[in-house]
């Protein structure tokens, strides 16, 4: 009697289980199966060609490249867009009017859709069309030029500057020279992310217990800063952990401009790892290769998030 | 001479007034209660001597220089919080050495590596770590010093709180409900601690509370604080034996002061439920209020004409006392009356007895609840 009762609850848990497995489990695991075959969609059968497609991830220079462009844009984009969010939140935080209406303007990149806001800036970018480039040549011969080439600066040889050298032989191919794209990739990264941090941060913000600016200020902490390091930042602890795991999680997940905007390129200075899974695994229909390159963006994030879990979280909740 | 003063303070919430003028010389030394139910404007005002919060109008004065444009980090002040906010990713010396570093460190001593490259930087933090050590010496936490708060028990969270206050001997303590988050037993212990702590710093303590028993039990001096203004400045025993105020009477003093309807006939003559008080009033013709402490009434025997008619509704044993409850002659006015165990063994729930005020223990308030000083009738 006891042993049924028991086992009841088993049955209850089932349904709730097998979907469990079948929705969130399987299509991991599935996905693993994949990168080991040559496995193409359509085809009627597949051969499995054990490590072959990993392999290639590791010595063909395409990946290489794709973890270098991956790498590239999560190590700038991350810290950036995690200290504009931070220092949005502290000022909107500072601030007794119009916080509202910033945390509005700040939100409007995460609120609008990224695809749509890179055309946006595509065409601002644009070499001879573009706002910003028209702009950059407008000021030149005039005080921009001036300015911006530092020739006010004594000692500074104002004709090899930047502005000078744009001026005389035109302004960067935002998305069309190699040694620019990835940055401007990354900048709009950082446009669209900083928001959303800000809103975590701000939210943070609000949990941070107002006795403990008192105590700082009457232990002496006169400055901002030592108000920062005393209370704010060590109180924000949690909430960087998650901001960075989601900014994280989120730069590795970039796709949309890249793919609106360079697809890859120029010379696979773009190549990240989401349009890489979707050139090969969609537009090409190497199956394979897509899962693999899936299940190594798999272990990236798992590996960031155990490593948040065990290493990070003991250090920032601190009862 | 007084450490701090205040003078004409007044503060308001936008329109509320919370403080409305309020003048207080704090004595060097002394341990000083600010007492009053919560919304009283107790914890705003000790807020503003801190300077944590700025008064609407009036002058603070501390060691005669005044500090109205003086931050509350400047001040030499130290305050113990209700929550003690303490520094949860510190560990207790940290926490402890905090006020010292902040105050006796530049900005570029206390940066993290930089700062240890400083000259005389190791000197200097045994110095500051000998002060914290003897600081937890005297409050018995020296082996929680590498503990963090979130492994503390409420009271040793109150002793790092002291101690961090402690640490750099300031000219004054401030502390805001330091007890109220300790379970009953535990704050009763504190109350001697802190008093024998004040003794042994001789520091000026400046102490706010809701708890009438805490001031009571410490303080020098305590001042009852309603709606804003401090009703009365005096020893407990004035406040409590002496109260000039009726609202101070009913708060002072647990269980509550006894109030009975009374009046003052054409001579002064002042008879309270029918029974008369044998005192009189210089006022005549006028509808009082007299306080009785529950410990200030007796058993009357019966047949005489000078006791309350009392129905015993329950009988309260606290051990050493014992509290009969009940009501004047099936009114519903509630008494409360205190006696030693062996004067009410035979009585209980449902007897009729009488109650008489001990002599000369009435206290009579006015209309306006303004204390009436009694004359002999």
């Amino acid at each position: 009697m006891v042993a049924r009762t028991a086992s009841a609850g088993y049955w209850f848990v089932t349904p709730a289980i097998i979907l469990m497995i079948v929705i969130l489990i399987l299509p991991v695991f599935v996905a693993a199966a994949i990168s080991f075959t040559d496995y193409s969609l359509g085809n009627t059968d597949f051969a499995w060609v054990g490590l072959k497609n990993y392999d290639r991830i590791v010595s063909r220079t395409t990946y290489e490249k794709m973890l270098i462009a991956t790498g590239t844009y999560v190590g700038v984009v991350v810290p950036i867009s995690i200290a504009l969010g931070l220092g949005a939140a502290l000022l909107i935080n500072s601030v007794a009017r119009f916080g509202d209406l910033y945390k509005t303007i700040y939100f409007l990149p995460v609120m609008a859709a990224l695809l749509a806001m890179a055309i946006v800036w595509e065409f601002s970018l644009h070499p001879s069309l573009g706002v910003v480039n028209k702009t950059l040549a407008s000021g030149c011969g005039a005080w921009p030029e001036h300015f911006f080439s530092w020739s006010w600066i004594p000692g500074t040889n104002s004709a090899k500057s930047w502005y000078a050298n744009g001026c005389r032989n035109g302004f960067p191919l935002w998305f069309g020279d190699k040694t620019y794209t990835m940055w401007t990739i990354s900048f709009i990264g950082i446009w669209q992310a900083f928001g959303f941090n800000m809103v975590l941060y701000l939210a943070g913000l609000t949990s941070v217990p107002r006795e403990l600016y008192h105590a700082a200020e009457m232990d002496g902490a006169v400055s901002a800063w030592d108000r920062f390091r005393l209370v704010t930042w060590p109180m924000l602890g949690p909430t960087t952990v998650f901001v960075v795991t989601i900014s994280t999680i989120r730069s590795f997940q970039v796709f949309d401009t890249v793919e609106a905007i360079t697809e890859g390129g120029p010379a696979k200075s773009t190549f990240v790892m989401m349009f890489a899974i979707y050139e090969k695994a969609i537009q090409h229909n190497l199956m394979g290769m897509g899962s693999a390159i899936t299940v190594v963006f798999l272990i990236f994030v798992l590996l960031l998030t155990f490593g948040q879990r065990y290493l990070v979280e003991k250090r920032v909740h601190y009862s | 001479m007084s450490v701090i003063r205040l003078s004409g303070i007044t503060k308001n919430f936008g329109q509320t007034p919370v403080l409305r003028g309020i003048d207080l010389d704090i004595a060097d030394g002394e341990f000083l209660t600010l007492v009053g139910a919560s919304g009283c404007g107790k914890s705003t005002l000790l807020r503003i001597i801190a300077g944590l919060e700025d008064q609407t109008d009036g002058d603070v004065k501390i060691l005669g220089e005044s500090v109205n444009n003086v931050r509350a980090s400047r001040r030499d002040l130290a305050m113990v919080f209700q929550s003690y906010a303490l520094y949860p990713h510190l560990t207790v010396r940290q926490n402890m050495l905090t006020p010292l570093l902040l105050r006796d460190l530049s900005f570029y001593q206390r940066l993290p590596l930089i700062g240890r490259a400083m000259p005389g930087h190791g000197a200097r933090m045994d110095t500051l770590n000998g002060i914290v050590e003897e600081t937890a010496a005297i409050l018995k936490i020296e082996p929680l010093l590498n503990r963090k708060p979130g492994q503390l028990s409420g009271g040793q969270r109150q002793r790092v709180a002291l101690g961090r206050a402690m640490v750099r001997k300031p000219t004054a303590f401030l502390m805001d409900e330091p007890l109220s988050n300790l379970d009953a037993a535990l704050r009763v212990h504190m109350r001697a601690e802190l008093s024998d702590l004040h003794r042994s710093l001789r520091t000026t303590f400046v102490y706010v509370t809701h708890d009438q028993s805490e001031a009571l039990t410490m303080s020098n001096r305590m001042a009852v604080m309603i709606d804003g203004l401090i009703v009365q400045l005096g020893t407990p025993d004035e406040v409590y034996g002496d109260p000039q105020d009726i609202r101070v009477a009913e708060f002072v003093g647990s269980p509550k002061i006894n109030i009975i309807p009374g009046r003052a006939d054409s001579r002064g003559r002042v008879t309270a439920y029918g029974t008369p008080l044998h005192q009189g009033l210089h006022a005549a013709n006028c509808d009082v209020s007299v306080g009785i402490r529950p410990e200030h009434l007796e058993i009357a025997p019966g047949l005489e004409n000078d006791g309350w008619p009392f129905m015993v509704t329950h009988k309260e044993n606290l051990g050493s006392d014992f509290f009969l409850h009940g009501n004047i002659n099936g009114s519903n006015h509630r008494i409360v009356a205190r006696f030693h165990p062996s004067a009410v063994s035979h009585i209980s729930p449902g007897d009729e007895i009488y109650l008489r005020a001990t002599a000369g223990t009435p206290i009579v308030f006015g209309e306006d609840g303004r204390r009436m000083p009694l004359v002999a009738a």
